[in-house]
């Protein structure tokens, strides 16, 4: 006679699974930490011998097909062939740790799980697993050398920098790990509820946004006298780094009188460039610094931006993932945006 | 070979593999050398896009996993490919398999 095994949904407000957490209040974490020690991230020679003989599934013997093991007895079986499955259903078990990298499965969710406290423990033990066969530390936070810490300690934007600027500190900090800007994200949201939440937006429409939200901070700050929705004459310093003046002369075809007035931009949206006329000449040089691209369809897509440093290093920024690009990758880009720096020349 | 051979050698090298670290190595290896090629990138917008097309919350692992991995398969570069080969007959011909 076959068990009928019984789904049990965690109540639909619950965040996570209530398998896991109700297991975990009973027994603790001990087999799990048992687990990943002996069979997942081993130190020693000894251990992955037996992890070796260990790791195959109790029904078909394949040590390949996603192997998992029981965490409520001793049982290994395959994903692939649903054998870890039919472990579930015999047994009333439900909990399985994959032994590639220690994820945990469960069966009445019928999806992995993400909990906090066990990847911790799954790290932790990498780590040592790591180290034990003489490789790089898998979530090193990168500490400077002598070398690069002089060269951070004599960076003069460093010294402009106030301690208690915190994009600023934490950027030069010396750690070399993805800066995530979640404080300005918030402030941005809380002022332009329109770009809060998970919809798709523009970056540009973004972009803007976060000029203004930025200029409204610092134009407080300055003590500005007029009306902060009026951006000409602001003096604040993201209007003197980012707005420029657009100059427009009409030309009276009476008088030959001409009026001139000055408009703000913050930006210029450029025609394809056919080839057919000479790029314009002009007294100012410009560095490029930053492109964002798009990828993907209207509806929705995907944002990476390829940043500059130390004059010729591009870096690729993909989320929380960062690489070294090359100049070509940047100029087979399509380019969404495009920025600037000004590099004032003498007038010849 | 035959069947049963090759099996048998297949399952002598995945101990070996193992026992000795090399897996984790190589693993390690190819972690970074598909991060490199933009794999990772392209996989994670692939993947993206069908939990968006499916819906968050009807989506499960095997439906990813079904959907996601012969494109997988398909964008590992062929250098890739090669460099890991080399280092398995490499590691073989030390292990004297
Ligand atoms: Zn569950
Ligand atoms: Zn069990
Ligand atoms: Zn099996
Ligand atoms: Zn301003």
């Amino acid at each position: 006679m076959a068990v009928v095994p019984v789904k049990k949904d965690c109540h639909p407000q619950y965040r996570g699974c209530c398998h896991l957490a109700e297991l975990k209040e009973k027994d603790g974490v001990d087999s799990y930490e048992t687990i990943i020690s002996s069979l997942v991230s081993c130190t020693s020679e000894e251990m992955r011998k037996v992890k070796a003989l260990t790791s195959i599934c109790s029904i078909c013997s394949s040590y390949s097909g996603r192997i998992h093991a029981c965490l409520q007895c001793i049982f290994f079986g395959c994903y692939r062939k649903k054998h870890i499955h039919s472990h579930f259903q015999g047994s009333g078990h439900y909990l399985g740790v994959e032994l590639l990298y220690g994820n945990v499965f469960c069966f009445h969710c019928d999806n992995y799980v993400y909990d906090k406290q066990l990847m911790d423990i799954t790290r932790k033990h990498a780590r040592n697993a790591s180290k034990s066969l003489g490789m790089r530390d898998p979530f090193e936070s990168w500490q400077p050398d002598y070398e690069e810490m002089i060269l951070l300690k004599s960076n003069r934007k460093r010294l402009r920098i106030t301690p208690n600027s915190t994009i600023g500190s934490v950027f030069y900090s010396g750690k070399r790990q993805p800066l995530i800007l979640h404080r300005l994200l918030h402030l941005i949201w809380m002022h332009a509820h329109h770009l809060a939440g998970f919809e798709q937006h523009d970056a540009h429409e973004f972009f803007i946004s976060t000029l203004d939200v930025l200029h409204r901070h610092f134009f407080r700050d300055s003590g500005g006298s007029t009306d902060p929705s009026n951006p000409h004459h602001c003096n604040c310093i993201i209007d003197r780094i980012f707005t420029g003046g657009l100059q427009s002369d009409v030309v009276c075809l009476k008088c030959h009188g001409v009026s001139t007035t000055i408009d703000p931009f913050w930006d210029i949206s450029l025609d394809l460039y056919d080839g057919s006329d000479a790029p314009p000449t002009t007294l100012l040089e410009y560095y490029l610094f930053a492109v964002v691209n798009h990828i993907g369809g209207i509806r929705g897509g995907h944002y990476v931006v390829y940043i500059r440093q130390h004059q010729d290093q591009w870096f690729k920024c993909n989320d929380e993932l960062i690489t070294c690009a090359n100049i070509s990758q940047v100029l087979n880009t399509e380019g969404y945006l495009l920025f600037y720096h000004k590099r004032i020349l003498e007038y010849e | 070979m035959d069947k049963t051979k090759e099996a048998q050698m297949r399952a002598t090298m995945n101990q070996k593999l193992i026992e000795t670290g090399e897996k984790e190595r190589l693993r390690e290896l190819l972690r970074q050398r598909l991060v490199e090629a933009g794999w990772k990138d392209e996989l994670k917008m692939h993947a993206k896009e069908i939990v968006k097309e499916k819906g968050v919350e009807r989506i499960t692992v095997d439906d990813l996993v079904t959907e996601l991995t012969p494109k997988a398969r398909a964008l590992v570069p062929d250098s890739v490919k090669r460099e890991l080969l080399q280092r398995i007959k490499k590691f073989l011909e030390e292990q004297q398999l």
